[in-house]
């Protein structure tokens, strides 16, 4: 009975182990390492990657593993391609990810940072509003390029997301958010990123969105110019539903200029505490 | 009355509004969003807000820049 047993043990692990290669379904009949593997599937690669850390090519492959194989120097196929750009983070993490809305408020230097790093997260679905047009004095910590001054900012950042992430979903309004306005705009996100320049624009947003839209996660920032240590930039939780990122006081004026590093700083916390609220129920 | 602002412990004379408090501890009030025992308060609202005592206030103050 127990030999029994033990063959089917071994036929059931030996015929039919499931593992997914670039994010495909993938069957194999026997116990293969990673280099055996990419060979029987005819796949070239000098980078492997095992549930989102590269590996050794003696690695034996076990079942459910995501396995990635990567050439370096060479496009994937399209059918790998998506999983591939978020194979770093883990399959669990990405398919969150996958299936978020969050709405931009604000397309500047902070806007425009956060959208760009929640796009590389592969954040599903990213709305940006702002009704300015990118013009030469963005450019210092903005991300856009020579080549789309006077373009609006929503859809030259659109622009920069499809480059970066092509199966992202993004919506833009050319709009200046204000208090008729806002509710409508931004309603239905689960974190909405407040990313305005202008003070009186963040107050309204902060106190009009923490009031009547309890189910979103609201996150601010408050205090980004200069050059200062980086280290007084701090998260203030703001009620139920909101932080605030910044030092709280170096506001942008004459002798505060706003500087890429800084703001790019404050718009990554951002971001981060994005990453953090949507997955906080990842064990 | 005790009160924590800003994590930390002020004594001031009897209950009073919020707005009263912030004035007399000479706290510039441009800008500000306040929280207290986890509420928020807005500065519509400051002077109508009863602070008690070992009520915990936190200020959120905004500048501009982006």
């Amino acid at each position: 009975m127990k030999s029994l047993l033990t063959l089917f043990f071994f036929k059931y692990i030996l015929l039919s182990m499931k593992l997914f290669v670039n994010g495909v379904e993938t069957s194999i009949d026997k116990p293969l390492n990673l280099l055996q593997l990419s060979k029987l599937l005819n796949m070239e690669a000098d980078i492997f990657i095992v549930n989102s850390f590269p590996n050794d090519t003696s690695y034996i492959v076990k079942e459910n593993d995501n396995i990635s194989f990567i050439k370096k120097g060479t496009l994937p196929k399209k059918e790998h391609l998506e999983y591939l750009l978020n194979c770093r983070q883990g399959i669990t993490i990405t398919d969150v990810l996958k299936n978020s809305k969050v709405v931009i408020c604000g397309c500047g230097g902070l806007g425009s940072n956060v959208a760009v790093s929640l796009a590389r997260s592969g954040i599903g679905y990213i709305k940006l509003i702002d009704f300015d047009v990118v013009e030469p004095s963005n450019i210092n910590r903005q991300c856009y390029f020579i080549n789309q001054i006077g373009e609006y900012k929503t859809n030259a950042l659109k622009n920069i997301i499809t480059e970066i992430n092509p199966y992202i979903n993004v919506d833009v309004s050319n709009v200046l958010l204000d208090e008729s306005n806002i509710i409508d705009e931004v309603s239905g996100f689960q974190v909405i990123l407040e990313c305005f320049d202008n003070v009186k624009s963040k107050l309204m947003l902060i106190e009009k969105c923490t009031a009547m839209l309890p189910s979103s996660f609201i996150i601010g920032a408050s205090g980004v110019a200069g050059y200062f240590d980086t280290d007084i930039i701090k998260i203030k939780k703001l009620g139920a539903n909101a932080l605030i990122v910044g030092d709280f006081e170096n506001e942008a004026g004459e002798n505060t200029p706003l500087m890429a590093p800084r703001v790019a700083a404050a718009a990554a916390i951002q971001a981060n505490e994005t990453l953090k609220y949507l997955l906080k129920d990842i064990k | 009355m005790n009160i924590i602002l800003n994590g930390k412990p002020y004594v001031i004379e009897n209950s009073n509004n919020l707005l009263n408090i912030l004035k007399t501890l000479d706290i510039n009030l441009q800008n500000l969003i306040a929280e207290v025992n986890g509420e928020i308060v807005t500065a519509k609202e400051f002077e109508n807000k009863i602070i008690n005592e070992n009520d915990v206030i936190e200020l959120v103050k905004f500048v501009g820049g982006g």
